[in-house]
């Protein structure tokens, strides 16, 4: 059996094993939350996670819940609230979210080595486009709001040649995940958008139709990969616990097979500096877009 | 069908029951196919709501997938509610959907819409598909089971109302009793129509043997057909043809016999005639040549008197003769019958006196009146009573008895002469028949040709040895 390339994008907290079940933040009667804003669809979310789950919730000896939302602020509310213990994250909403409350970043995933990703700006094989600056007065797809890859990175690309999204292009719609944006350009519907890599190469490894149908016009810089983090309202101990089963996952074959359905080699503690750029190009983006309210109003 | 003969009921006619058949045939044939249509297309009906029962299920638990795993209710409700008749769905998934919910994988409701306020207790399908509960009510109920990788995170329940299926069925039957009655009544009509041009050729037939009955020989009757009813009618005036030749000749024959037979009663009639005059002839012409040849001058007195009984004998028979050749038609006059009766019989008393016997005439008083020739049955009467005296004894009693019972008057004639046996009794009266010696054999004959000429008749009562009753009969036929 060919080894399944799986996706790369996912993040989860580590932990150690511990003896005594985790807590969870809304209290002690459910099991462990885990939320995801599904970057594919969450049907095949649901199933690809639910090796990961049992897994886990093995480890933490209590039942892990997934929870699934839309769109990546949903997850933060969750997050922010407590409706949920812990989550992976896209870059970007990490990155909104650290700048509203406190999201403590457990573990970060490897995937191939690395703990980066790209984001890649998309077109269709059939059209003529080359680069980014092609698709002005075109059709964009945008992810999602707080996406970094789908949304703020071509945003801030835009906001360095002085444009917004709004002007540049002909019309944009936001598709809340990535392969919806890959089909949305293979079928038309967009003459260009912008994923995550980790799912795109993810998508093409298994000879999507819809990514085969598509081809790469621009590769950003590399940008630190989505995290697994912990709501605010978890107890410091918690965390700890669910760090440390996390951390040492891939230390056993089971836990190796689980993340390898993922596409994820390991998980990793968070280097230092891993999401600077991003937090610069979102400083960035937001003052741009404040100076252009100005100028506008 | 109007005609002078007897006319046949038109519930009875050939037409009425041929289109009775064919409307019963008619009527049983619409009313079995459409009883077989009705249960193929309720089967069918019952088919295809079961399908689309399982269609729904299966598509709403295709579609929850995501508001399930995103925990949207709100898009849970939407879906539900876009198979729902008030919400606008399509319209006929949406009019056979009567409820339907969706619930978590531990049985937590999360949505629900329907018109049922406390649905079923909760089919868990265990993951093998599409299950269909169907208790056999008006509402059958469709579980889907919401699958994601073989792993079950919901379940889908959907109630299939038949209600808009067994609409539509009832909107059928009523379409088929329509037709049913259309179907009859052109049925009806059509073999009404069809069945009076068959039979009219033999309704021209009817009317043709009617006017045959009536004396029209040779009638002939018009028909067009060529199939078997015109070879009836064919028939049938080939038939009338035969029938007058037949009867023309019936007639030929019947004047040849009637020819025959008088000739044959004029040389019978000749013949005794002849033979009756014969004997008295000859004695008087052996008297009378006895004279001639002179053996004697002169008749005595004893042959004279002989050939004067010879003379009155002979007008004794040609009177008799006469007396029934030229038989007198019946002049009837109305009269009391006992003062007429009454008279004849002392006649008759009289003669009887003469010959020695006892004529007893007993006439009841209440004979009242009646319509008869007096002479034909004064004639008639005394041949009979003549006759009785004539087998009678010296001395005997012959009794006329004269009353009314309810055939009419009747007179009894009673002797206690020697009696008849069958063999006489047989040819009692026909003429010229007697077993008396100088007798003329026509009295009795002529008795009975007055009597028959009155519309009455004459009965023998007879008994060898003992005696006969010869009772004369004659009906009341005029005022009394």
């Amino acid at each position: 059996m060919a080894v399944r390339r799986r996706w790369g994008w996912v993040l989860v907290a580590a932990a150690l094993l511990c003896d005594a079940p985790v807590a969870g933040a809304a209290g002690a009667e459910r099991g462990l939350c885990f939320a995801i804003s599904a970057m594919v669809s969450p049907a095949r979310t649901f199933s690809d996670y639910q090796a990961f789950m049992r897994l886990l919730g093995k480890r933490l000896h209590q039942p892990v819940e997934l929870k699934q939302r839309k769109t990546y602020e949903e997850v933060n509310e969750l997050l922010r609230t407590g409706n949920a213990d812990c989550g992976l994250v896209c870059t970007g909403a990490f990155i909104h979210a650290d700048r509203h409350f406190k999201e403590t970043v457990v573990a970060v995933p490897v995937v191939h080595g690395e703990e980066t990703y790209h984001s890649y700006v998309i077109v269709r094989k059939d059209r003529p486009y080359t680069s980014f600056a092609d698709l002005k007065g075109k059709v964009f797809a945008f992810t999602d709001e707080l996406s970094n890859s789908g949304a703020l990175y071509p945003t801030y690309l835009l906001a360095k040649r002085g444009e917004t999204p709004d002007h540049y292009f002909s019309y944009t719609f936001f598709t809340h995940s990535h392969d919806k944006s890959v089909e949305a350009v293979a079928r038309g519907l967009a003459d260009g958008a912008a994923v995550d890599s980790l799912v795109y190469d993810a998508l093409v490894a298994a000879a999507g139709p819809c990514a085969l149908a598509t081809r790469i016009i621009h590769r950003s810089p590399p940008f630190g990969i989505p995290p697994v983090v912990v709501s605010p309202k978890l107890p410091p101990d918690h965390r700890r616990k669910i760090a440390r089963a996390l951390l040492t996952f891939a230390d056993e074959p089971e836990g190796k097979a689980a993340l390898a359905r993922l596409g994820i080699d390991r998980f990793a503690r968070p280097p230092a500096h891993l999401y600077d750029s991003v937090r610069e190009m979102e400083s960035f983006v937001d003052r741009f877009r404040r100076q252009h309210h100005a100028v506008v109003e | 069908m109007a005609g002078e003969g007897v006319t046949v009921p038109w519930y009875r006619g050939i037409s009425f029951k041929v289109s009775a058949v064919i409307v019963l045939l008619v009527v049983a044939t619409v009313a079995v196919a459409g009883l077989i249509f009705l249960a193929t297309l309720h089967h069918y009906t019952e088919g295809v709501l079961k399908s689309r029962g399982r269609y729904i299920a299966a598509t709403l638990a295709q579609q929850a997938v995501e508001p399930i795993l995103y925990e949207d209710r709100v898009a849970l409700l939407k879906l539900l509610e876009s198979f729902q008749p008030e919400a606008g769905g399509a319209t006929d998934e949406a009019a056979i959907v009567d409820y339907a919910e969706i619930r978590d994988r531990d049985g937590r409701r999360l949505a629900e819409a329907g018109r049922i306020a406390t649905p079923p207790p909760v089919h868990q399908s265990g993951g093998e598909g599409v299950v269909v509960t169907d208790a056999g009510g008006m509402v059958f109920e469709v579980a889907a089971p919401v699958v994601v990788k073989g792993v079950q995170i919901g379940l889908v329940r959907v109630g299939v109302t038949r209600a808009l299926a067994r609409a539509r069925l009832r909107g059928l039957v009523g379409q088929i009793a329509l037709l049913l009655a259309c179907a009859a009544l052109l049925a009806a009509s059509a073999t009404v129509l069809l069945s009076r041009r068959f039979i009219r050729p033999l309704l021209q037939m009817i009317h043709g043997a009617r006017q045959i009955g009536a004396g029209g020989w040779g009638t002939q009757i018009q028909v067009r057909s060529r199939d078997e009813t015109g070879e009836l009618a064919a028939t049938f005036n080939e038939m009338s043809v035969r029938l007058q030749e037949a009867l023309e000749e019936v007639h030929r024959t019947q004047a040849q016999l009637i020819r025959s037979e008088r000739l044959s009663t004029l040389g019978s009639f000749a013949a005794h005639l002849a033979h009756e005059l014969k004997n008295p002839l000859t004695s008087i012409k052996l008297s009378m040549q006895a004279m001639a040849e002179g053996e004697r001058g002169c008749l005595d007195a004893e042959e004279r008197e002989l050939i004067l009984n010879d003379v009155a004998r002979m007008d004794e028979v040609i009177t008799s003769f006469l007396a029934y050749g030229r038989r007198r038609p019946v002049a009837p006059v109305a009269v009391e019958a006992a003062p007429l009766l009454e008279e004849i019989g002392r006649r008759l008393v009289a003669r009887g006196r003469q010959a020695g016997v006892a004529v007893e005439l007993a006439v009841a008083p209440d004979l009242g009146c009646l319509r008869l020739d007096p002479e034909r049955i004064s004639e008639a009467l005394e041949n009979v009573v003549t006759n009785a005296i004539q087998v009678s004894d010296d001395g005997a009693v012959v009794t006329v008895d004269v009353s009314r019972d309810h055939r009419g008057l009747r007179v009894a004639v009673a002797d206690h002469g020697p009696g008849m046996d069958a063999e006489v009794r047989a040819h009692l009266f026909e003429p010229f028949y007697t077993t008396r010696h100088g007798g003329t054999g026509l009295g009795l004959a002529i008795a009975q040709q007055g009597v028959e000429d009155h519309g009455g008749r004459i009965e023998v009562e007879s008994t060898v040895g003992r005696g006969t009753v010869v009772t004369i009969v004659l009906p009341y036929t005029g005022e009394e």
